[in-house]
């Protein structure tokens, strides 16, 4: 009897009895591997037929389950949550050795070096505001300078403690108990609750797995913006320019952190032509779930596809907030380019500076 | 042995052979309990129409089962591989081939959905208007294979209206194209395209398609009309018909059905539309064009409803939820109806066809049938499918429990007596859903004489009897 999907019970059970497909509509993985195993009906199927003993763990099963950007589009379109399952799914499987090696690397670097990439976190940073930057941004040096002055000029002092990583990678890629020694440890070095987050990914985790307080940094941003005088006082440009934005999955989906980035924008002088999907609906780009370690070439074809959209949008400037994200859109734009077809990749942080730099 | 041979013509990365990959295929939509899932014994999915005819051929030789699914939303079990043997997954075959703008057609394989038809057309004005709710699921060769229906039915039909040649792989292995190119409809020959529709992959499998399609009207109306009684909102579709009015879509709700398609209404307010007591049908009627005809039109039909004792429902949320169900699919992010409202019971139907002036005594069989199951009511449906003029198909709707297996055998009586109904009644046991197994009992009841011919049909498309076995007709070795 599986001992983490038994849970999920009810859920794959409803999935079985609507079998309405809507998962499919907008599954990034799907559009490119056309085989129903990949989508949300499918793998809530295979665990159906986990737990009523017709299905066996496989790793055929297992290269599905990591074949998931986690990105929550079939949530939006179906009424159970379906990627709550998927990473139960992984648990089972993790537990009983299907796991990926590339995974494990990155859990081994967290246990070992506190993170997910054995590089340096952010520094530690006396201030005012709990920031927490995470893995993604810790060892990018050079942008989380640009941020923190940033916060600097709009007379924020972010205020950072040695960090370790929130352990996101180890509860999504399935590896169940060393998540739960890692939280413990997590909850020592955090025993404050309210914090402001850079990361996506860490924004909607903190608030979900650890109950914290939760503010993503844009929101600082955007109260300073709404300050009466604010432009004259810092000598804020109107960047008088047209862009398109992509929302990142967790902000959008499971932090409704929808207008806000776009707010900010228009209050920059950006103009944002939307792309089809957006908001709620926004699609993938390929980075989440752990499939860039899992599936190099999936993660790079829906990156594709999601720039591709945004080329339709006929603007010269792509622009996100979240790390993850801005690697996954910048490679597949270098790698688009090479066919002829041209857009910028930014992320919102770049453009407030370009109005905040004197 | 078939196997080895199927991935060596194919490549193992068409062929499926894993416990899991073969379970997830092993249902559609239709009523089942959980140990009613017949997994194939292998799944392939092909990319070209040689591929296709690849593994029928080794099919052939070696005698083995064909199933061909595309979304798999069949509500009956259609595409269920009963027989094991191999199932042939066409949704990986999607790609559009061909859109001709001035001839106003598309091809395209068989497992491109509606919705991706669609979308390839959108930039050129035009569209494909046979869209039932599965559209961003079903594909044109689900479509084509069970005769299914469309939520404009009334102006553009269903998609024999709109087929204009068809390919199959049959059971022998040969590729055909059957049609007319790109005239509309021809007098020539025997007409073994429409042969096709409605075959439900019991001839051959469908690899490609060509269909007519039609500009992008600018303006549509959606507004609910209720009436005291079923027969009179036929006799008011009747007249506004013969007073010219060219409606894009009709359909009539019962007044219980309604509760199932407002769901979005129900989550915004937490309690269900209120309806008067009186009101026994709710008309959903759906116009189209310039803004000026749709007014007119719109504004003689409201008018015309008066007339007749019918009431224009003002509560705009009432008919945006309808339609929400119905068409645009834009549920609230995370409530979509399906999963939502199927938690303990789901939608179960019978889809028979009945002639104008019956409708009401089988709206009363309908009822009387679900009672005599003990099965909870849903809901009957009419949906206008023929252009310009009254032909209905029915979605007669109960609740199932699908974890309860007696339950969902009681369903299964109840749907095979409605096929006995339905031809009583002067009508047809399907109109939408095709035969499947479940109308196997009553294939020659609906018939006579002629199933003898329809099997002749069958043996020269498929002389081994292995393409979707045990549908439509009783597998030759059953007892």
């Amino acid at each position: 009897m599986s001992s983490f999907l038994e849970k999920d019970r009810e859920k794959v059970e409803i999935c079985f009895g609507s079998s309405c497909n809507f998962c499919e509509r907008d599954c990034v993985v799907y559009k490119i591997i056309k085989k129903k195993t990949y989508t949300s009906r499918g793998k809530n199927r295979a665990v159906l037929g986990i737990i009523n003993s017709k299905v066996k763990l496989s790793k055929e099963l297992a290269n599905v389950a990591f074949s998931c950007t986690l990105c929550g589009s079939c949530d939006v379109h179906c009424a159970l949550e379906d990627t709550k399952t998927f990473i139960d799914l992984r648990g089972e499987l993790v537990a009983n050795g299907f796991f990926l090696e590339a995974h494990k690397i990155l859990v081994d670097n967290i246990n070992e070096t506190g993170s997910a990439y054995a590089q340096e976190m952010a520094g530690k940073r006396e201030g005012e505001v709990l920031f927490y930057i995470g893995c993604q941004y810790g060892f990018r040096e050079n942008k989380v300078r640009k941020i923190l002055n940033i916060f600097e000029k709009f007379g924020i002092k972010p205020k950072i403690e040695k960090e370790i990583c929130c352990g996101y990678p180890m509860k999504s890629y399935g590896f169940f108990e060393d998540f739960r020694k890692h939280k413990e440890k997590f909850l020592k070095i955090y025993h404050r609750k309210e914090v402001v987050t850079l990361c996506p990914t860490c924004t909607t985790f903190l608030k979900d797995e650890y109950g914290y307080k939760v503010k993503h940094a844009l929101s600082l941003i955007l109260e300073k913006l709404s300050e009466p005088k604010i432009f004259e006082k810092l000598n804020l440009k109107k960047l008088n320019k047209k862009v398109t934005y992509h929302d990142p999955c967790h902000l959008a989906r499971y932090f409704d952190f929808i207008n806000q980035p776009r707010e900010i924008l228009k209050r920059i002088g950006v103009e944002i032509v939307e792309m089809k999907n957006h908001g709620y609906y926004t699609n993938c780009c390929g980075g989440g779930g752990g499939i860039i370690t899992a599936d190099a070439h999936l993660s790079n074809e829906i990156a594709k596809n999601r720039v591709l959209e945004a080329i339709d949008t006929n603007v010269d400037t792509l622009v996100t907030v979240c790390p993850t994200c801005e690697l996954t859109l910048k490679k597949a734009s270098q790698n688009l380019k090479k066919e002829g077809k041209k857009i910028n990749v930014k992320s919102v942080w770049d453009l407030v500076w370009e109005a905040i730099k004197n | 042995m078939y196997i080895k041979e199927l991935i060596k013509a194919l490549g193992k990365e068409k062929v499926l052979t894993e416990d899991f990959e073969r379970f997830v295929y092993g249902a559609d939509w239709s009523p089942r309990t959980a140990d009613e899932i017949f997994p194939p014994d292998v799944v392939i999915c092909p990319k070209t129409t040689e591929d296709v005819q690849k593994v029928v051929e080794i099919a052939y030789k070696y005698e083995i089962p064909v199933t061909v699914g595309g979304g798999l939303t069949g509500m009956a079990g259609g595409a269920v591989p009963i027989y094991g043997g191999i199932y042939i997954d066409s949704t990986s075959m999607n790609k559009i081939i061909e859109i001709d703008v001035e001839n106003q057609t598309i091809r395209a394989q068989a497992g491109a959905t509606l919705q991706e038809i669609n979308d390839s057309l959108e930039k050129f004005g035009l569209w494909l208007p046979n869209l039932p709710e599965s559209k961003w699921s079903c594909t044109i060769g689900s479509e084509i294979a069970c005769d299914n229906d469309s939520t404009f039915g009334m102006k553009y039909g269903k998609i024999l209206n709109a087929l204009l040649s068809v390919q199959i792989v049959t059971g022998k292995a040969e590729i055909l194209e059957l049609g007319h190119r790109k005239a509309h409809f021809t007098s020539s020959g025997y007409k073994l395209k429409d042969l096709i529709v409605g075959s439900e992959g019991t001839l051959g499998v469908i690899t490609e398609a060509l269909l007519k399609v039609e500009p992008i009207p600018g303006e549509r109306s959606v507004d609910m009309i209720i009436f005291s009684s079923i027969k009179k909102s036929v006799d008011y579709l009747s007249n506004l018909l013969k007073a010219g009015i060219s409606i894009e879509g009709a359909h009539i709700n019962c007044k219980r059905r309604l509760k199932f398609y407002t769901h979005a209404y129900k989550e915004k307010y937490g309690k269900e539309p209120e309806i008067p007591d009186w009101a026994e049908a709710l008309l959903a009627i759906i116009l189209s064009g310039d803004k000026e005809v749709v007014e007119f039109q719109r504004n003689y039909a409201i008018q015309k409803a008066l007339e007749m004792g019918g009431e224009l429902i003002k509560e705009r949320e009432i008919v945006e939820s309808w339609w929400t169900s119905k068409h645009t699919l834009d549920f609230e992010p995370f409530k979509q109806k399906w999963p939502a409202s199927q938690k303990q019971k789901k939608f179960g139907a019978a889809d028979p066809g009945i002639p104008m002036g019956r409708l009401e005594e089988m709206y009363n069989k309908f009822i009387e049938t679900a009672k005599k199951y003990n099965l909870e009511i849903l809901g009957m449906n009419a949906y206008l499918e023929h252009p310009n003029s009254i032909g209905f198909s029915l979605s007669c709707a109960l609740f199932v429990d699908y974890r309860n297996r007696e339950e969902v055998n009681r369903f299964r009586k109840y749907f095979e007596e409605m096929s006995k109904n339905a031809v009583d009644l002067e009508g047809t046991m399907s109109t939408y859903m095709s035969d499947t197994n479940l109308k196997v009992p009553y294939f020659e009841y609906e018939h006579g004489k002629s199933a003898k011919y329809m099997k002749k049909i069958k043996e020269i498309f498929d002389p081994r009897g292995i393409m979707n076995r045990g549908k439509k007709f009783k597998y030759k070795n059953e007892g």
